[in-house]
């Protein structure tokens, strides 16, 4: 499939504000194997998130993507990924991310896309920033 | 620390490292890991990825794939820890990045795959920056490339 260009430099706001939660910060932790005190210490009164948490808003913004151009999830292939946090997320923030389409390729056959996302918090914080290559393959002829 | 059950308490080394200690090449220690069906629905929860490829052969194969494959942020997600388990401090992680060289298949066994993970200092930078290169193996062969990660040392 291809993608038109004039897509580039779309955004997409969060739907809604995501709540940092403690169980979700343990809950996500334990998924990759790492419950170190940092992300799950229940006297903590704000434990950090792993680094990599930041991509659950990530993928908020890929799927208002996927939803507004037509792409299927499972076609998706994720080519690199890059964080840069201006400090770690903590329970208790409350933050939201603006996904844009940065750029838009064919190449081989696929779409890839470039789509940065900015996280912000409620008090208009700046934590984080994303990038996100992804391919999209194409349909089985 | 006595809150914590010994599963839970962070490996222990010889320290964090410090900038001044430290030379390009000083070696990381390594982290391998295995990673089943069950690990992948879990993180596909715990994440909120639930594309299909990562619990469907039947969709997997249908877009081309061998087989069901782990999360790509999976896979980053563990290699991090070599850089956190190294400092002791997640917070000091200022810029990571991965290219996702190959895909890691997940057989619906009870063994899974064996990823190893391993991380050298790479350069020096101010301000107390240091760049780590990671590499991550399943079957001999690199899934992750370009995986670097700046760290700020005390």
């Amino acid at each position: 499939m291809s993608i038109d260009p004039a897509v580039v430099g779309r955004t997409y706001q969060s739907q809604r504000p995501y709540d940092v939660g403690r169980e979700k910060v343990r809950e996500f932790a334990e998924s990759i194997g790492d419950p170190r005190p940092d992300y799950v210490a229940v006297d903590a009164p704000a434990p950090l998130a792993p680094p990599t948490f930041a991509f659950v808003l990530t993928l908020d913004g890929w799927h208002a993507i996927m939803a507004d151009l037509d792409i299927e999830f499972s076609r998706v292939l994720h080519v690199d990924q890059r964080f840069v946090s201006k400090r770690p997320i903590r329970v208790g923030d409350v933050i939201s991310g603006i996904a844009e389409i940065e750029s838009v390729r064919e190449r081989m056959g696929m779409s890839w896309l470039v789509i940065r996302t900015d996280i912000r918090t409620d008090q208009d914080e700046h934590v984080a920033s994303t990038y996100s290559t992804i391919l999209v393959r194409e349909e089985a002829a | 620390m006595s809150a914590f059950t010994e599963d839970e308490a962070p490996p222990r080394t010889a320290g964090p490292p410090r900038y001044a200690d430290l030379e390009v090449g000083h070696e990381l220690p390594s982290l391998t890991v295995r990673i089943t069906r069950a690990d992948l629905v879990r993180y596909a929860g715990s994440s909120t990825d639930f594309n299909t490829i990562h619990w469907s052969d039947r969709v997997a194969h249908e877009v081309g794939l061998p087989g069901v494959i782990a999360h790509g942020m999976l896979t980053m997600a563990q290699a991090a820890r070599v850089v956190t388990d190294w400092v002791g401090d997640p917070a000091a992680i200022a810029d990571f990045s991965v290219r996702f060289a190959k895909p890691v298949l997940v057989p619906d066994d009870d063994k899974g795959a064996e990823v190893v993970f391993g991380g050298r200092v790479a350069a020096l930078l101010e301000d107390g920056m240091v760049r780590v290169d990671l590499t991550a193996t399943c079957d001999g062969e690199r899934v992750l490339t370009g995986a670097r990660a700046f760290v700020r040392l005390p």
